[in-house]
């Protein structure tokens, strides 16, 4: 196994509603209330949610950051969305997937078909040697192929739905990876033993590749 | 640091000619490349939440924040038998739910507050006949309410609460108080 490490990753979920939803029927008054009820906590602050009404038919949104704009939720007439970026330790993991959690299980939405659950990262070697065998491997000058990379999809154990992975060298760090994960879930209860159990596949998923995380994620 | 790293390792020129990368990268993760420097030199998110809540336990007595300072700063194992951590989402979640119930109408009674081996916070009142426990968890409050009744027997009563659902929340804390009679779960 090659040991990484992670410098930073994003992590994404976005429910598609099972019907767009007129205006009149968003309730956008309870979203808000209930979203700064469930994260004043995570220093949501009440003029930071913001509403648009557009044409008060189905050109409306709901938004919100949190974090100094490092998180972002939107919920519009087609769907919700929870995006964080700039994540860089277990701890922030923790946190990010705490608030995702959060706003699945108390801020009301309309029910949906699925919900995609992606997340990416910006990992280096934890031994810069590794790196270079990782990399050479994937490497085919007879056919040249500069690098070949990574698109898979993957069936992870306790997780039932594929797990798309790709992996791709970094632009950001030289002789890094950035890895790329996106999967789906039945419905929009997004709760944090099923994201705990999405980010374990996700792991399990690079691990079919030959790499893994230096320390666990997800827990301390 | 990182920035001083990518300038001193521009990207290559491999790099540069693959347009549809550069996109995807940047598309997967618009800020990616544009904010992560700041976030490097700042606080990352834990640490703003950090900030966040030591901010938001400001209004508390400055007996409850000391307690809350103190319980923050607790590391593994600070029993010398393996206890966890305190996550700050856990005390976040105590100082959201003090501030709550501080606003109250009656007089606040301020609880004490103690570390559990699971490293989770239980918020405790103790009173000459009632008593009343809120231990914050991973699915939200657990509550347990003791009674000593007329005959001099303990009555135990428990229930579980959402994590934002304060005004739940308070209907306990009047139970202990005594303004709510019948424990409110029943």
């Amino acid at each position: 196994m090659f040991k990484i490490d992670l410098k930073i990753s994003s992590v994404s979920v976005e429910s598609i509603f099972k019907n767009a939803v007129l205006f009149k029927d968003s309730h956008l008054d309870q979203v808000a209330q209930k979203s700064l009820e469930t994260l004043s906590a995570f220093g949501l602050k009440p003029t930071q949610i913001a509403s648009r009404a557009g044409d008060q038919i189905y050109n409306y949104d709901l938004s919100f950051p949190l974090f100094n704009g490092a998180g972002t939720f939107r919920i519009s007439a087609e769907k919700s969305e929870v995006t964080f970026l700039n994540a860089t330790t277990e701890k922030d993991l923790e946190i990010v997937l705490q608030c995702v959690s959060r706003i699945y299980e108390h801020v009301p939405m309309p029910p949906c078909n699925t919900s995609s659950i992606s997340a990416n990262a910006q990992v280096v070697f934890a031994l810069p040697k590794e790196g270079s065998d990782f990399l050479d491997s994937h490497v085919d000058s007879s056919k040249q192929i500069g690098w070949g990379g990574v698109l898979a999809y993957v069936i992870c154990p306790n997780w039932t739905p594929e797990v798309r992975l790709v992996i791709d060298k970094s632009m950001v760090y030289q002789d890094g990876l950035f890895l790329t994960w996106s999967t789906t879930h039945l419905g929009n209860n997004i709760s944090l033993p099923t994201l705990n159990a999405a980010g374990k596949a996700f792991v399990d998923a690079i691990e079919k590749f030959g790499l893994t995380f230096s320390k666990s994620h997800g827990h301390e | 640091m990182v920035m001083s790293s990518i300038l001193s390792n521009p990207p290559r020129c491999g790099d540069i000619d693959q347009p549809a990368k550069i996109q995807r990268q940047s598309n997967m993760d618009p800020s990616m490349l544009d904010t992560q420097y700041f976030f490097f030199g700042s606080h990352g998110i834990s640490g703003l939440f950090g900030i966040i809540t030591d901010d938001r336990s400001a209004s508390l007595p400055s007996h409850l924040r000391r307690r809350i300072d103190e319980l923050s700063s607790l590391s593994s194992n600070w029993d010398g038998e393996g206890a966890k951590k305190i996550k700050t989402n856990v005390i976040s979640d105590v100082v959201e739910a003090l501030k709550c119930l501080m606003q109250l109408e009656g007089n606040f009674r301020e609880p004490f507050l103690a570390p559990t081996f699971d490293g989770f916070v239980q918020i405790e009142w103790h009173g000459d006949k009632r008593s009343l426990e809120i231990e914050a968890v991973e699915t939200g409050w657990l509550l347990v309410g003791t009674m000593a009744t007329a005959g001099g027997e303990r009555q135990y009563f428990s229930a579980d609460c959402g994590i934002s659902n304060f005004e739940r929340l308070g209907r306990f804390y009047y139970w202990f108080i005594g303004t709510e009679m019948l424990w409110p779960s029943l």
